[in-house]
């Protein structure tokens, strides 16, 4: 299956890239593994966070537009299809 | 006199040009800090509510709170414009950043009240401890840019060239002038108080400019107290990621992205909320492509240790430019609300609303109405004249906004704003409004609470009343569910109470993503040297929204009729994204709002009122028979 990540803000400084396309084998994959699978992605959230189950409280995590927080965190099971965005805390208004 | 006041107001009569000078007494600063409070207490005793905005009758309170200017308070150089709205018909405040506000006060002056009207164009130079009625004959016509500038070489005449760059200007446009319902005030060329037509308001009196100068620092009561509260403010700030690398390195529009990814960008005129260019016009795009970082430098407020403020200019032909911005909510208005992801195009709209004095939530909004009754056809050939006025043209733009400030053509109708023009075009249910406001840069079919927010908000249409995207989608101070409209109501009133007060004291609202009542009591305590508490704070705000919506029932019968949104946010579910199939379900929250405000049918109760101490406003309400039962 397929999965996109999109990276904004200061995380796309960082990063270099702004979106990437991730395939699998498997339709088992979570939120943390999609993570886990990009190197450079996994790195720079452990450097800025320490840790990867600081991300969903401390940076914004869309899966198709909705906060992780309200699936079921880094555990979400992803889809084909899904997308996944990821900001760093970001405000306006 | 507290710290933090100069404790002189000037008055301002334009028809006699008579100056006066008042402080007023402790009892009432207290109950109403300043700026957004004071100027409703004022307009409360002065103003006749149901008075024509645009006559002589009316009058404009430009207004600094106790923190303003006070170097050590993050983001305390701002003023704030208080008045009956044109637009509105409400009592209406309106804030802006720059250099200004400060300068108002080293000038000697909490607050300048304009009253009448002047029979000839004038204006006023404000320093040293008084204020003088000059000619500004000769500036009426220019742009806010020509005449700043026009302006600061004629007083520097008088203070000395090398003084001359502390002089600040706020100052109308041609759209001012020209009594367009949605002209702001700019000030310091680039920085708007910006909704509700103020600038129309200023234009009504024939007030070109306000310039200020002065070296009068504001008294501190509490030095030690105030250097530990400050110190503990600053480290907030600095230690959020917010406040210290967001918004400094990508300015508001740094929420492009994030919103539309959360399906509530509003995209064409409210018809749905993804925008699929949005990264054109975003934050990101902004700062890597046209940001000039050195002169942004210089666009940041007085005393702001965040910094949002962007410098752009456009190089290639035909929408060259520079200026101030664009913010969020311009590229917002001017982009996704009109289909335009042409940031050249997008840019050079929004230099234009600020040299021509229009404000650009507004005008960008009014554009993508407009654009929306060309569509239905709504729009006379005869009156088009030729223009295509299509989603995603960015050219259209840039004449309209042109048309609008001189009223000329269609211009004249879009002067008028979103309401009036879909009612004289026979298509009403196409103005997304609130109060006759412009909605800004959120779809609340996808926020419930912010939806709430527009609906119960006494300046109209606005999200800065109670900022619900801050919890419901940027998890600040903690993530709600976007979606439930449960604990909606608690939010709001807490949200819409607090920006009462910092908009009172007089601060940034972005200083909110880091600090809350108990930094801002401490730090008004340590200035003012009076001992107040965050609950007392709360108290205040409560006072300020209850007094506001008493002004609005007594100017328009302000209530329930107009705590509402537009039939398609309503009615209409959400086409497309996340948020698809929802609709803002105000109902579910609207009865617990009333309930937790004290009011009935969106009208303050005598109890409420009392509580408040405000029965001299409960007994005129019940004069007019507008108390509710
Ligand atoms: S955060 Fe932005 S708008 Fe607020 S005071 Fe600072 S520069 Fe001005």
């Amino acid at each position: 299956m397929k999965v996109l990540v999109e990276v904004y803000a200061t995380l796309y400084d960082k990063l270099g890239w702004r979106s990437k396309e991730v395939n699998f084998n498997s339709n088992e994959v979570s939120l943390e593994d999609l993570i886990k699978s990009i190197p450079d992605l996994y790195n720079t959230l452990i450097n800025d966070l320490g840790d990867l189950t600081e991300l969903i409280n401390n940076y914004i995590v869309f899966i198709n537009g909705i906060h992780a927080q309200f699936k079921n965190g880094l555990k979400t099971v992803l889809r084909d299809g899904d997308k996944v965005a990821i900001f760093p805390p970001v405000a306006g208004g | 006199m507290p710290g933090g006041y100069t404790g002189r107001l000037a008055r301002i009569d334009l028809w006699s040009c008579k100056v006066t000078y008042e402080s007023l007494p402790d009892e009432v600063l207290r109950k109403w800090i300043g700026g957004r409070g004071l100027g409703v207490y004022l307009a409360l005793k002065e103003i006749p509510p149901k008075v024509d905005p645009l006559s002589p009758s009316n009058k404009a309170y430009v207004m600094t709170g106790p923190l303003t200017g006070i170097a050590g308070v993050p983001a305390s150089g701002r003023w704030c414009s208080v008045t009956k709205s044109p637009l509105t018909n409400s009592i209406h405040d309106a804030h802006s950043g720059g250099k200004f506000g400060p300068y108002l006060k080293f000038a000697g002056f909490d607050g300048i009240v304009l009253e009448e009207a002047s029979e000839r164009p004038v204006y006023l130079w404000v320093h040293d401890g008084k204020v003088e009625i000059r000619d500004a004959h000769h500036l009426w016509g220019m742009d806010t840019h020509s005449v700043t500038d026009a302006i600061t070489e004629e007083l520097s005449a008088e203070v000395g060239k090398s003084e001359a760059k502390e002089i600040k200007v706020a100052c109308i446009g041609p759209a001012g002038e020209n009594l367009a319902r949605i002209a702001c005030i700019i000030n310091d060329k680039s920085r708007a108080a910006g909704r509700g037509g103020h600038g129309a308001v200023w234009g009504s009196k024939k007030v070109k400019a306000i310039a200020v100068y002065g070296k009068s620092k504001p008294s501190i009561a509490d030095l030690d107290k105030f250097r530990e509260a400050s110190a503990a403010a600053m480290k907030k700030i600095k230690e959020s990621p917010i406040t210290s690398e967001a918004l400094p390195k990508y300015g508001t529009a740094v929420l492009v992205n994030i919103i539309n990814n959360a399906g509530i960008f509003p995209t064409k005129n409210f018809k749905t909320g993804y925008f699929p260019e949005a990264n054109a016009i975003s934050g990101e795009t902004i700062a890597s492509t046209i940001m000039d970082w050195d002169k942004q430098k210089e666009e940041v407020c007085w005393g702001c240790p965040i910094g949002c403020a962007r410098y752009t200019r456009i190089t290639k032909p035909p929408f060259t430019g520079e200026g101030g911005g664009p913010e969020y909510e311009t590229v917002w208005s001017l982009g996704a609300q009109t289909g335009t992801s042409d940031l050249a195009a997008v840019s050079k709209a929004h230099y234009l609303t600020n040299e021509l004095g229009l404000d650009g939530i507004s005008m960008g909004h009014v554009i993508g109405t407009f654009m929306e009754l060309v569509e239905l056809g709504k729009i006379p050939k005869e009156v088009l004249r030729g223009l295509k006025a299509e989603w995603g043209n960015g050219e259209v733009l840039v004449e309209l906004v042109w048309r609008t400030a001189y009223r000329s053509g269609i211009g004249c109708d879009l002067a008028e704003g979103a309401l009036r023009l879909a009612q004289k075009y026979g298509a009403p249910e196409v103005a997304m409004v609130v109060r006759g406001q412009e909605l800004p840069a959120y779809d609340p079919r996808g926020a419930q609470g912010h939806g709430l927010a527009y609906a119960t908000s006494n300046r109209g249409g606005c999200h800065l009343r109670a900022y619900l995207i801050s919890p419901e989608v940027l998890g600040v101070p903690k993530l709600v569910d976007r979606f439930d409209t449960k604990g909606k109501a608690e939010l709001v009133k807490h949200f819409q109470d607090v920006f009462a007060v910092v908009d009172s004291l007089v601060v940034c609202k972005f200083d909110t993503f880091a600090l809350w009542t108990e930094d801002f009591a401490s730090l008004l305590s340590a200035v003012t040297g009076w001992d107040i508490t965050p609950k007392e704070l709360e108290v205040i705000g409560e006072r300020i929204y209850n007094a506001e919506r008493a002004f609005n029932v007594l100017s328009f019968g302000d209530g329930k009729d107009y705590d509402t949104l537009p039939k398609r946010l309503l009615e209409e579910p959400m086409p497309e994204g996340p948020a698809k199939g929802h609709i803002t379900r105000l109902p579910e929250m609207l009865g617990e709002y009333y309930m937790l405000r004290g009011w009935i049918d969106g009208r303050p109760s005598r109890i409420k009122l009392e509580e408040l101490g405000l029965k001299w406003l409960a007994d005129r309400l019940e004069e007019e028979g507008l108390i509710p039962k």
